[in-house]
């Protein structure tokens, strides 16, 4: 079992949590199965992508900013109450896809959009290949990301030890889709190295 | 008359006086002084006499061998090796000696008021009304290194080892076993029983909640948060050894005791972080983090699915609720033609067409309009409304300061600690009594707070987690001072550790900072000091910097001097850093000031916080 990883840099990048604090829509620290497969599937244009990944600690990354947004009403042109929305910038992460018929082609560079507010100038994120790594050999350490449980097999998580649970949308069609079960970051397990940090003590 | 059942806790009720704990040691005037005057026909008496193997009268049935199997285990005497010479005092070692002096009751009179009262057959908490004073100031055990536990400890922890041993299904010792038996014979069952047979779970239990508050009115869950343990605490009241607001070390008699308490965890929404371990008696330790055969679990009550919409606030559960139009509809008595507008439309695109009457109703609703779909456990938290009236008051003003604090204990360094401290392995009592000073530390830290900052001012919102309303993000300190000043009276060899197993955590923000960014920073905050400045900066510092945190806040410093460092430090660190060194030996009443009161102990980017608290 193979895995592409690849650096990921955006300007300014809104990856919004589903929890919603009324005006206040908070933005997500790692980066999610469901969110970064789904920008990847829509890239290329194939279902048969897995991927998953997480931000880089750094000096000056992966800043919190707050951006006052006022959705409109399309009919009435009328304003809604603004909304704080969180969004980072000069965001770096990590992105590891399963290699595959579907990925093994990948250019060594690319550009993908993702997160909300593509029209507004955020989500453009630039991909560049670093690297093919081997998903062994799997070792005990603490979650980075969130993959759905269903998937944990496909990026090689041994064993679950300690979980931390919470739900990733599924799609099931272009209109629908389900929330499931899933591994968030902070799970203690088994797991290929490059998924993982050193077990921190409770 | 019907014989009341033993008392556990009064077993070791001599040890109140100067005679000898063990009866059959008593010379013969003490006999005949006391004779007419000993409660022989009850229980209890049984219990006093024949609690000990070393005693001429050892356990001679199943009741006295239970109280005598607690006793081991709630002693810290068969813990420690080598003891020193008598000492009467309590010698904690968290905090030092206490005033030498012995409290034991000398007059004879005393004694046969004691044996008097015994003669009533008193429950534990009528004796303790009478003798509570003596219990806690006079040690379980008078040798130097012994003298660790308050005899109040030790027989409290006596009792509730009875009544978790007291179970014949688990632990079965029959009248057969024991009585007409030999002292060689007794001390065989104890040792099979003690090393091998009877085993108990030790665990600990972290309750967390899966919601995600980010208004006044969720944190209501702070509230089902506080019912949860007040139910697991009282429930399983024998199985508390120590608790903070969201945690409990537990000694359980099996492992169907702990699902259950899980099971009452997840009635009420909270999921758990379990690490136990099933061992026997001699094995036991106050922490299953450091016993063989532990494993660590976290465990949810989830679906596999969720279709959606999916709830808000926890993300765990359908939501099946809008709010606020269905906490209107079924709340306010709106009229018919309001109910059929707000059930078929969002209360934000029909509010100019709500009557005069009904928009008056919800006037507060009106402020935050916004739709949200709320599953039924986080609608209901949330229709309660909210229990922290001050709180919700601040936080319709923009411009209010508040200080979120959280004092937390860390089990593990706090086991690591008190073996270093008291040279030793930890018995469990010792961690009862430990226990003690820290519900009396908290306590008088709420009290604290409230007398410096005023109560109006104080939002209690934990017993151990407050948000309090400052003028300026500089009165923080004085929260620190409070905190240094206390430790000081309860835990002074905590202020001389590398590492304390109590930590402060503080969030100064404006009183509308979302308030899971303050959870979310409170609950991560690995340091002993922690302060946090909206979010974004922090001053971190070990136990040993508190004190040099506290006297530096309290000199005085030239604004425009804080002023320039903040600014500079805004468009580099580095340079802000360049400058500190460059001017720290000529500008003596800024860097040189911080650099000798804080640089010891914190690093730069401590400093520059601080400098931005002060400057405030």
């Amino acid at each position: 079992m193979r895995f592409i990883e690849f650096d990921l840099y955006s300007d300014a990048l809104c990856m919004g949590e589903r929890t919603k604090g009324g005006l206040l829509r908070p933005c997500c620290r790692t980066i999610r199965y469901s969110q970064i497969s789904g920008a990847l599937r829509k890239k290329f244009g194939v279902g048969d992508i897995h991927a998953a990944g997480y931000l880089v600690d750094g000096n000056g990354y992966n800043r919190t900013n707050y951006l006052i947004y006022s959705p409109r009403e399309r009919v009435s042109g009328v304003s809604k109450v603004p909304l704080q929305v969180e969004f980072l910038t000069n965001m770096r992460g990590k992105v590891y896809a399963l290699e595959n018929d579907s990925t093994a082609g990948f250019p060594d560079r690319f550009v993908i959009y993702m997160g909300a507010f593509t029209s507004k100038g955020f989500g453009l994120c630039k991909l560049k290949k670093v690297a093919v790594i081997e998903a062994e050999p799997p070792a005990k350490g603490v979650l980075r990301t969130r993959i759905p449980l269903d998937k944990l097999a496909t990026f090689n998580v041994r064993r679950v030890i300690r979980a931390v649970h919470g739900y990733l949308f599924e799609p099931t069609s272009p209109t629908t889709g389900i929330y499931v079960l899933s591994l968030f970051e902070g799970s203690e397990v088994v797991a290929p190295e490059f998924l993982i940090s050193p077990v921190r003590r409770r | 008359m019907q014989l009341k059942e033993l008392v556990p806790e009064l077993h070791d009720a001599l040890k109140l006086t100067v005679l000898e704990h063990d009866v059959s040691e008593w010379n013969e005037q003490e006999v005949e002084t006391f004779k007419d005057f000993l409660p022989i026909d009850t229980e209890t008496w049984k219990g006093i006499t024949q609690h000990h193997l070393g005693f001429k009268i050892y356990p001679t049935e199943p009741d006295t061998f239970y109280l005598c199997v607690a006793d081991s285990l709630a002693s810290h005497v068969t813990r420690i090796g080598q003891p020193g010479s008598v000492e009467y005092r309590l010698n904690k070692p968290w905090r030092g000696p206490e005033e030498e002096k012995d409290p034991r009751l000398k007059e004879t009179e005393d004694i046969i008021r004691l044996f008097s009262f015994l003669q009533t057959d008193p429950e534990w908490a009528e004796f303790c009304r009478e003798y509570e004073d003596l219990l806690r100031t006079r040690s379980e055990d008078l040798r130097q290194g012994l003298n660790v536990t308050s005899l109040y400890t030790h027989c409290k922890l006596t009792g509730q080892f009875y009544r978790i041993l007291r179970n014949p299904l688990l632990f079965p010792v029959s009248p057969t076993e024991i009585e007409g038996k030999t002292g060689e014979e007794v001390k065989a069952l104890y040792g099979r029983n003690y090393f091998e047979k009877w085993q108990l779970v030790v665990s600990r239990c972290r309750f967390r909640f899966l919601q995600k508050p980010y208004r006044v009115r969720d944190l209501n869950v702070f509230a089902a948060l506080e019912e949860l343990m007040k139910e697991v605490s009282t429930s399983y009241a024998d199985n508390v050894l120590l608790g903070t607001s969201n945690e409990l070390l537990l000694v359980l008699s099996d492992e169907g005791q702990l699902s259950n308490i899980v099971a009452v965890a997840h009635r009420r929404g909270f999921w758990v972080e379990v690490i136990k371990a099933r061992r026997p008696l001699k094995e036991l330790k106050p922490n299953p983090e450091g016993m063989i055969g532990k494993t660590l679990e976290n465990l949810y009550d989830l679906p596999p699915q969720i279709p959606p919409p999916i709830c808000e606030i926890c993300q765990s559960a359908k939501a099946d609720k809008y709010w606020p139009e269905d906490y209107l509809l079924s709340r306010l008595g709106l009229c018919p033609s309001c109910q059929q507008l707000l059930s078929q439309n969002p209360l934000a695109s029909v509010i100019d067409l709500l009557c005069e009457i009904d928009k008056a109703k919800m006037e507060e609703i009106l402020k935050e309009p916004t739709r949200e779909e709320l599953c039924e456990r986080c609608f209901a938290l949330r229709a309660e409304g909210t229990r922290l009236h001050k709180l919700d008051t601040w936080g319709k003003e923009a411009q209010n300061k508040v200080t979120w604090v959280k004092i937390k204990l860390d089990f593990d360094r706090l086991q690591e600690t008190l073996e270093s401290l008291s040279g030793g392995e930890v018995s469990f009592s010792v961690v009862a009594e430990f226990q003690q000073d820290y519900y009396r530390f908290l306590e008088q830290f709420t009290g604290q707070i409230q007398r410096t900052f005023r109560h109006r001012n104080v939002e209690s919102i934990l017993t151990d987690f407050f948000c309090i309303r400052v003028d300026s993000f500089r009165q923080a300190f004085g929260v620190l001072q409070v905190y240094y000043e206390l430790l000081r009276v309860f835990f002074p060899a905590f202020l001389g550790l590398e590492k304390s197993p109590l930590r402060i955590s503080m969030v100064c923000a404006g009183a509308k900072f979302p308030f899971f960014e303050v959870w979310n920073i409170l609950e991560d905050g690995p340091d002993d000091v922690f302060v946090s400045l909206q979010g974004t900066r922090t001053i971190r510092a070990p136990i040993g910097g508190l004190e040099l945190l506290v006297r530096a806040a309290s000199l005085r410093y030239p604004k425009s001097a804080l002023h320039k460092l903040t600014r500079i430090e805004e468009t580099s660190e580095t340079l802000a850093e360049l400058t500190f060194q460059d001017r720290r030996d000529k500008d003596r009443s800024t860097y040189s000031k911080l650099a000798s009161g804080l640089r010891p102990s914190l690093g730069f980017s401590s400093i520059f916080t601080f400098a931005r608290l002060m400057e405030d």
